[in-house]
């Protein structure tokens, strides 16, 4: 049953939540899907390229420097 | 104000403000960039900064060519460039940033880069004037013969030759490189080149003042912790400017997209912030620069010093993220 799951990375800096999401992924399953919400520039960037790069549909929202990004495993 | 220091603020903030803004644009960190290189296999950054390298190492050899810029040369005090290195990269880590990093972080609003960038001031003072300075001295006392002090002296190229063989193999990565989509601020394309163009513009800028070199960090840094608690600041006048306007530059971009923030990670992330801050200070000073006065500005002098500062940051990257934010893998 696939679920969505929430990472809430506010706060956090780099190296951190890139490494938390790949970890969170890792453990999912197929059709899970993330939604992601950092509050550091750099973080949702490299988050939604990573993302991308392994080829899961990205969108990504941001209001007032803080982003949500949302992706599903294929 | 006298003369040379109101010609330092008008030749310095702007460069400094432009260099805020671009690295906040980019998101630019080289910390984020050999990491990401080495742990995640994405050069995205790194490109950035190979551009920003070879454009801004392009102009000022041209410039120096046609007699219009002195480039000087760095000595290569191998054991403080290696050890410095190793210390600096450890440090920004732990800090979350490069230098340039975690002082253009400062303008975006991040309490815990504001730690490091006061643990990075305390520290370099305390290399340049306090009590590190004897253990700073007997490691700067190893210098490798003065022939390998350059690169095209190391390699026994003529300069012309050295140079155009980096520009050319350097450009013909980038150009065979991937433009991943972009879901926040500048392309690495465009942060590179603007980038190389703020480090040439900031040699041409420096040398109005008197200075031989372009853009750095580490010693503004350690200059500014001097002036306010000690009154005095040597050789400080077109850094410290410039420096002021890297956070204030990315508060300007940061406020204007929209993505000013105060905000702070929980209290032992902010306490390893303070310790990176610290260790950055220490292994900068030693070295004689950090990533962007040695591995921007001292590479693009193609000074051999600066190659071995860039490769130590590496280790010592992989060292620390690998200690400290990987041990559950």
């Amino acid at each position: 049953m696939p679920t969505e799951k929430t990472l809430d990375l506010r706060g956090d800096v780099c190296p951190g939540p890139l490494i938390q999401v790949q970890e969170a992924v890792s453990q999912a399953e197929r059709g899970d899907s993330f939604l992601v919400l950092v509050d550091y520039p750099l973080a949702a960037e490299s988050i939604a390229r990573w993302a991308e790069g392994e080829g899961y549909a990205v969108s990504i929202g941001q209001r007032r420097g803080e982003w949500e990004i949302r992706f599903r495993l294929p | 104000m006298g003369a040379a220091s109101m010609s330092a603020l008008i030749l310095g903030l702007p460069v400094g403000l432009l260099f805020g803004f671009s690295l906040q644009r980019g998101r630019f960190c080289m910390y984020t960039a050999f990491r990401d290189l080495m742990f995640v296999r994405d050069a995205t950054l790194f490109r950035a900064y190979v551009l920003a390298l070879l454009i801004q190492t392009a102009i000022i050899h041209l410039l120096a060519a046609g007699g219009l810029l002195e480039i000087g040369t760095l000595g290569f005090p191998w054991l403080a460039a290696l050890l410095g290195g190793l210390i600096f990269g450890v440090g920004i880590s732990l800090a979350g940033g490069c230098s340039s990093g975690t002082w253009y972080r400062v303008g975006e609003g991040m309490m815990g880069s504001w730690l490091a960038a006061l643990g990075y001031g305390i520290s370099v003072a305390a290399v340049f004037w306090g009590p590190l300075r004897p253990w700073a001295a007997l490691l700067s006392a190893y210098e490798a013969p003065q022939g390998w002090r350059s690169l095209p002296g190391l390699t026994g190229l003529p300069p012309g030759i050295f140079l155009a063989l980096f520009v050319a193999a350097g450009s013909l990565w980038l150009w065979r490189s991937p433009r991943p989509r972009v879901f926040t601020g500048w392309s690495w394309p465009r942060t590179g080149f603007i980038l190389g163009l703020i480090a040439a513009l900031a040699w041409v800028a420096s040398a109005a003042t008197g200075r031989k070199y372009g853009l750095s960090i580490t010693g503004p840094t350690g200059a500014w912790m001097r002036y306010i608690t000690a009154g005095d600041a040597p050789n400080g006048d077109w850094g410290m400017w410039m420096l002021l306007g890297v956070p204030l530059g990315a508060f300007i971009s940061a406020g204007w997209s929209g993505e000013f923030k105060w905000r702070a990670p929980d209290p032992r992330r902010m306490a390893m912030q303070l310790l990176g801050g610290l260790l950055m200070g220490v292994g900068a000073a030693a070295a004689g620069g950090c990533n962007i006065g040695h591995g921007l500005t001292g590479l693009g002098a193609l000074s051999t010093a600066s190659l071995l500062v860039v490769l130590s940051i590496m280790a010592g990257i992989w060292a620390g993220t690998r200690v400290f934010f990987m041990r559950r893998q």
